[in-house]
């Protein structure tokens, strides 16, 4: 159908009009869908745009709708007219289908089935081969021969890999796995280390190493390459004569190293081993990660730690030593030292891959990413790592703290004493119970009945609790008990900075101090 | 030395202070006080408990309204060898708990000499706690419930039963401790030992404290 040339066909009436004096022959059912549209169109111009304005577009619209152009020509008055957009009808009703999947499924897990089966028959058989491998030449024939029967030679005329076809230069080989017949170039070597791989349990791991019993013992275990394989073209004894029985000798240093495989079944093995790779090693960047991950969660552990102990230290506590700040700081910089450097490998890992595949985008977006989580984490963390007050600065912070809380404790003290003469008769007509109200120091001024104080909100028994072991030290029952305890709290200190309570440490040490003072006591009182 | 204690943090997450104090346990030997520190710290029961040398050091926190107490427990051994060291974690402590077997006579009239000795050489505002373990074993019982806390009212000690092996009243024993102990920001100081001067700071004075 045309819209004919000379036509005005830009209202919809218009068009509507053209088609059903022009069209009405033709096909009722395409008719039918147009009229249909038309309506629908129809409705909407007159609905969302005003007489005027409507012209124009219904113009572009319909003018798109010229069959020439195509459905999927959508312009820019469709894409205008998202919300409702004509050209978006209902999907058709899908045809008649099927569900392939168990069929796919079946015939996959038969194909992996046969596959698998295969592997492992090829792994049985070079496992066989393996044990007990005769040295002689002659001897290892008759086991490989032992273990997998050979084609027969004049089964096979050609080659089944290349098609040439045998001759005095061009040897039959056959395949050590299947024994299966092909020539020189088309077989593949199998290096008994290869195998051993192959063979060897995956948590074994190391099976690789020891060489081959071979007399000559040299490590040219390569298969193919230059003299080797021009000395491999005529060795073997062949299973037409005794041709190259001298040639077997001399070249059986190599020839012993590894066993001739067709390329069918050299490409299962190296499927296996593939395999077995992907199972078990992971991407160096997966390593790298983890290790980073490592070193954070190291650091996360000591900056609340640290935060603490800094911050105490700069108030003029004495509840850790700066000593064991300072130790905490330079642990934390090291993690931070090791953190930077890990992320900074794992963005190299993008730029210069040696040897490995260049990373597609989204890894490289991905090792992007770690490297910026990273320096944020250490800007966030490391670079406002606050300073420690240095031995005198901390002096002077111990000091003016003592002053402040002696002149608030003076200060304190006198407001009780007022408040305590307010409180005389108000506490004498309760009851006292508590022979010691408590004093809190928000509330000096309203001694509150201890029987009110006492109301317990929540009480929670917190799980951090920490004991030393003390079965990690071996003292000899004879010892003094001082020097017993001397050295239990030495070990306790050793404890509690291995296990970074270091809250603990300046406890501890006071302790040990009053031992020691104990102790020369008593010498002194027993040696005058 | 005296001004560990008692450690307040402005930006301590939201909570309110944190008081801390020093608690020592005595009593005869076998009667479970490093049973019943470890049920308390670590929430663990051995039945073979080794027994102690020297004196255990144990660390735990329990928070008591807006304010954490963190209890630096010393474990004391039982032994009479390692008497001599008692003194040394008593003179300093806030707190003690005296702990004698129920069934067992002898550990109760222990645990009363304790008492008396700790009334003596003490710091005097020391609270005293009186814990009667095993009570798990009531019908091996040899010390009354009532005639314990007679004493204990006498002497005007916590009292309480406990059992280390089914944690009975373990917690609740510590946590009345920590409840009665003085919780304003200076007064954990509680240390008064001898040939220490009395600074005018001294958080602890009589009169303060208690009914005059």
């Amino acid at each position: 159908m045309e819209v004919g040339e000379g036509e005005d066909c830009s209202s919809v009436t218009r068009l509507q009009a053209h088609f059903e004096e022009r069209h009405s022959a033709e096909d009722h059912v395409v008719l039918q869908s147009f009229k249909g549209f038309l309506n629908k169109a129809k409705k909407k111009f007159l609905n969302e745009d005003e007489p005027d304005g409507g012209s124009l577009r219904p113009r572009s619209l319909l003018t798109s709708l010229s069959p020439s152009r195509g459905f999927e020509d959508e312009g820019d008055a469709s894409q205008e007219y998202q919300p409702n957009n004509p050209w978006n009808w209902d999907p058709p009703p899908p045809g008649p289908w099927r569900n392939h999947t168990s069929h796919f499924k079946r015939v996959r897990s038969a194909r992996i089935d046969s596959f698998v089966a295969e592997t492992n028959k090829l792994l049985i058989r070079l496992d066989k081969l393996l044990t007990d491998l005769p040295t002689d030449p002659v001897k290892r024939k008759a086991h490989e021969r032992s273990i997998v029967s050979w084609a027969e030679d004049q089964d096979v005329p050609l080659c089944p890999f290349c098609a040439r076809s045998f001759s005095l230069a061009r040897r039959r080989h056959h395949c050590r796995l299947c024994g299966g017949i092909m020539c020189q170039e088309c077989s593949l070597m199998l290096t008994l280390q290869y195998a051993k791989k192959l063979v060897t349990p995956i948590h074994q791991g190391g099976g690789t190493e020891e060489p081959p019993t071979v007399a000559g013992g040299s490590s040219s275990s390569s298969s193919s390459g230059g003299m080797g394989s021009l000395l491999a073209g005529l060795k073997r004894s062949g299973s037409q004569g005794s041709l190259n029985s001298i040639l077997s000798v001399v070249d059986s240093m190599k020839t012993e190293q590894h066993f001739r495989a067709c390329a069918h079944c050299m490409g299962r093995l190296d499927a296996r081993d593939n395999q077995v790779e992907q199972r078990t090693s992971r991407p160096i960047l997966t390593m790298y990660y983890e290790k980073l991950m490592e070193y954070r969660h190291q650091m996360e552990d000591l900056l609340p730690q640290y935060m603490r102990m800094a911050e105490s230290l700069r108030s003029g506590e004495t509840t850790y030593s700066l000593r064991d700040a300072e130790e905490v700081r330079v642990k934390l910089l090291k993690k931070g030292d090791s953190l930077n450097s890990m992320a900074s490998r794992i963005k190299n890992l993008g730029a210069n891959e040696d040897g490995g595949e260049p990373p597609g985008p989204r890894q490289e977006l991905l090792l992007r990413r770690i490297q910026s989580t990273t320096s944020a984490f250490l800007k966030e963390n490391v670079l406002t790592l606050p300073k420690l007050p240095t031995q005198q600065e901390l002096k002077e912070l111990q000091e003016r703290r003592r002053m402040e809380a002696e002149a608030r404790l003076a200060a304190e003290k006198e407001a009780a004493r007022q408040a305590e003469a307010k409180a005389a008769e108000i506490l004498r007509k309760r009851d006292r119970d508590s022979p010691r109200p408590n004093h809190s120091r928000s509330s000096p001024h309203h001694p509150v009945p201890p029987t009110l104080r006492k109301q317990p909100t929540e009480e929670v028994v917190v799980d951090t609790g920490w004991g030393a072991d003390s079965s990690a030290h071996n003292v000899t029952e004879t010892d003094d008990p001082l020097i017993q305890q001397m050295n239990i709290i030495r070990n306790y200190i050793k404890q509690a900075r291995e296990s970074s309570r270091y809250d603990n440490i300046p406890l501890l040490e006071a302790n040990l101090r009053e031992l020691q003072e104990e102790y020369k006591k008593q010498q002194r009182l027993m040696n005058p | 030395m005296a001004q560990r204690t008692s450690v307040q943090r402005p930006s301590g997450g939201g909570q309110g202070k944190i008081c801390q104090f020093k608690l020592v346990l005595l009593g005869e030997s076998a009667v479970g006080k490093s049973s019943l520190v470890l049920r308390f710290v670590k929430g663990q029961f051995h039945e073979y408990q080794e027994s102690t040398i020297g004196a255990a050091f144990l660390t735990q926190t329990v928070c008591l309204d807006d304010t954490t107490v963190k209890f630096e427990i010393w474990d004391t051994a039982g032994q009479e060898r390692y008497h001599s060291l008692a003194p040394m974690y008593y003179r300093g402590a806030q707190a003690a708990i005296v702990v004698y077997d129920i069934t067992n006579q002898d550990t109760f009239g222990r645990a009363k000499t304790w008492v008396k000795e700790l009334q003596r050489q003490a710091s005097p505002n020391i609270v005293i706690a009186l814990a009667g373990n095993k009570a798990d074993l009531a019908n091996k019982r040899m010390v009354e419930y009532e005639e314990a806390q007679t004493y204990a009212e006498e002497n005007s000690l916590l009292f309480m039963e406990t059992s280390a092996k089914t944690a009975m009243n373990v917690n609740d024993i510590f946590l009345a401790i920590a409840k009665k102990l003085p919780k304003s920001d200076n007064s954990a100081t509680g240390s008064q030992r001898e040939g220490m001067t009395l600074r005018p700071s001294d958080p602890t004075p009589g009169p303060a404290g208690c009914c005059k």
